[in-house]
């Protein structure tokens, strides 16, 4: 299959400090893609890298990003700005604040179709009440003239989705959209993404600290950690056979459901913040198997055709233990308790 | 919208000022028609003669009807006081956005030219610049409003900076609009309670220096009527015919009092806060 979007070696430096090193991924069309990692991995920084958003003093200082085989930084701002909502689309974290106060539903999902869509007032009206039907708003007639201050957080969030819909990306960037939603909204909105995904054939990628998320929504994953991918590799893969010891370690940390425990497994330490005084394995400080070679460089070893680790400890035919496979089928509770 | 007129209104000492400045506004738009005499024939016979059925606000020193007079200064004051309002109001919300949203040196270049616009006391700079260019309507205009945007460019830019900080703008951003769209369309329509306010007290405070300038003479020039020069020729005759100055300086004291009072009402009935309360 043809690839939509191609990350090569991306580093990102916010002034003089590193936040991403060396990141790589791609992504088919219509191909879901997780990327898991905890705050302050550099997941966001990806995503908005991918957009073009970087804002000062963020730049990007080395890599490629490909879009149909196209380096973006060849493109100049304005050809960059036009790609934005029209082949890559993204929906945020805040449902609460990202809509504009001042301005009411209609208006806005208009915008996106009179920019993208070369559509006039009228017809972009009545195309916005089609994209609102479509991302499962009743009544969706009267909700065009709503306010977002007079929308729930969820409807809210689907709005954010109509208008990510009305410029037709290949490409969604969905970062940790359902964090500020209540649970049973979170799982409506998965589920409306989804949905929107088989109809539309758009790729996607779903930023989260939730493992169970990607589970449930992923084709493959990527975890990254302290600003490098450490593990890639399919969902099958990751959650059956995680190879290096940050993933077994996510995995660990996910409640089990229906089994006594008395305190969740957590990874002891933090994200390290300097990432320029790092050589060697960048999670060796909080490793439990940490050996001698952890601290010269890392590269990235191919387990499978798929599946891809950045520790030199991991071996092709990685034992699967037994304790961390029966966390596949705890995805879901996972999902709803964090 | 509505709810915040009907806000407005409730506002009782807001909805007085309103009243009083339709009222000017009104006398100004109609003064050939509602001034009783011509406000520059002079009756040099009848200097200083105080209120008559013929000269409702009685006479000045040269004979003329102090009441037209007055009529036809509200124009001179609410057009200086209208039109350097709108020249500044203009001047600072594109200073304003400019620095607020593209930053760095050009933040940097407007800010410091505004603390140098600061750091001169305004009715000396205007004075100076009165002197320099001659005294006359456009020019007093002009120069009110060149020392008065300062005070919109800077809390325009804080707003500004504060707006661009917000997830709608970067949403807006991520679906393709351009800069000139940003600002224009998501960020401005968001900073405009502030403004609205200022201008209200702002065209009190402009009203105020037409009317200083006008009264030390390097304002409005004679024979054209203005509050300020009626008053400095009250000023002299003050013990003997005290309406030469006592009309035109409750007319200024009315004019500023209505700007502020409605500046207040409009501060409270767009504060998102109070709105909230509800």
């Amino acid at each position: 299959m043809a690839e939509l979007l191609r990350v090569q070696d991306l580093q990102v430096h916010f002034a003089k400090r590193q936040v991403l090193r060396q990141v790589s991924f791609s992504l088919a069309p219509g191909e879901t893609l997780g990327i898991v990692g905890e705050s302050g991995c550099g997941k966001s920084v990806t995503a908005l890298a991918i957009m073009g958003l970087l804002s000062r003093p963020g730049r990007i200082t080395g890599g490629q990003i490909l879009l149909h085989g196209q380096d973006l930084a060849s493109l100049t701002p304005e050809e960059r700005r036009r790609l934005r909502g029209s082949s890559m689309a993204m929906i945020f974290q805040e449902p609460m604040t990202c809509l504009n106060p001042v301005y009411t539903v209609e208006q806005q999902i208009s915008e996106v179709l009179m920019l993208h869509r070369g559509m006039n007032k009228k017809t972009a009206a009545e195309a916005a009440a089609d994209y609102l039907a479509r991302v499962g708003i009743a009544d969706p007639k009267s909700r065009l003239r709503s306010y977002p201050h007079e929308l729930s957080g969820g409807m809210r969030q689907r709005v954010m989705i109509a208008m990510a819909l009305a410029g037709e990306p290949e490409l969604l960037i969905a970062d940790e959209p359902t964090t500020a939603l209540d649970v049973t909204v979170q799982a409506q909105i998965l589920e409306l993404l989804q949905r929107l995904q088989a109809e539309t054939g758009m790729a996607m990628i779903l930023i989260t600290h939730d493992l169970g998320l990607v589970a449930e929504n992923a084709d493959r994953g990527v975890v990254m950690y302290a600003g490098e991918v450490v593990e890639t590799g399919t969902v099958a893969e990751l959650f059956n056979s995680p190879a290096h010891p940050y993933t077994q370690g996510l995995l660990n940390s996910l409640p089990r459901f229906g089994e006594q425990q008395d305190m969740l497994y957590s990874i002891p330490g933090t994200v390290p913040r300097d990432l320029g005084s790092i050589s060697g394995c960048a999670f060796a400080d909080r490793c439990p198997q940490v050996s001698a070679d952890c601290h010269g460089p890392q590269r990235m070893k191919n387990l499978s055709s798929t599946q891809a680790v950045r520790c030199h400890r991991a071996q092709s035919d990685s034992q699967i233990p037994q304790e961390v496979q029966d966390n596949v089928s705890y995805g879901r509770a996972a999902s709803s308790n964090s | 919208m509505p709810s915040f007129v009907h806000r407005l209104f409730q506002h009782r000492l807001a909805f007085a000022g309103a009243i009083v400045l339709v009222l000017l506004v009104a006398a100004a738009l109609f003064a050939p028609w509602l001034a009783p005499n011509d406000p520059e024939a002079v009756y040099p016979a009848e200097g200083l003669r105080g209120p008559s059925r013929q000269f409702p606000l009685g006479q000045d020193q040269l004979g003329r009807c102090i009441l037209s007079r007055m009529i036809y200064g509200a124009r001179v004051s609410l057009a200086v006081g209208f039109l350097a309002g709108v020249l500044s109001l203009g001047m600072g919300i594109i200073l304003g956005s400019l620095a607020g949203y593209f930053g760095g040196w050009l933040d940097m270049l407007i800010m410091r030219l505004a603390e140098v616009f600061m750091t001169i006391p305004q009715f000396l700079l205007v004075i100076a610049a009165v002197a320099i260019v001659g005294p006359s309507f456009t020019s007093v205009l002009v120069i009110i409003a060149l020392s008065s945007w300062t005070g919109y460019a800077r809390v325009l830019r804080g707003e500004i900076m504060a707006i661009k900080q917000k997830p709608f703008v970067e949403a807006a951003r991520s679906y393709g609009a351009s800069d000139a769209r940003i600002l224009l369309r998501h960020i401005l329509p968001n900073c405009w309670s502030p403004l609205i306010v200022m201008v209200t007290l702002n065209v009190a405070n402009v009203i105020l220096l037409e009317s200083s300038l006008s009264f030390l003479g390097f304002g409005i020039q004679e024979p054209q009527a203005s509050w300020g020069s009626i008053l400095s020729q009250g000023r002299s005759v003050f013990q003997t015919a005290p309406h030469v100055a006592t009309f035109p300086g409750v007319a200024i004291m009315l004019a500023v009092l209505a700007f502020n009072l409605l500046g207040d009402g409009l501060r409270d009935a767009l504060d998102p806060k109070l709105v909230e309360g509800e």
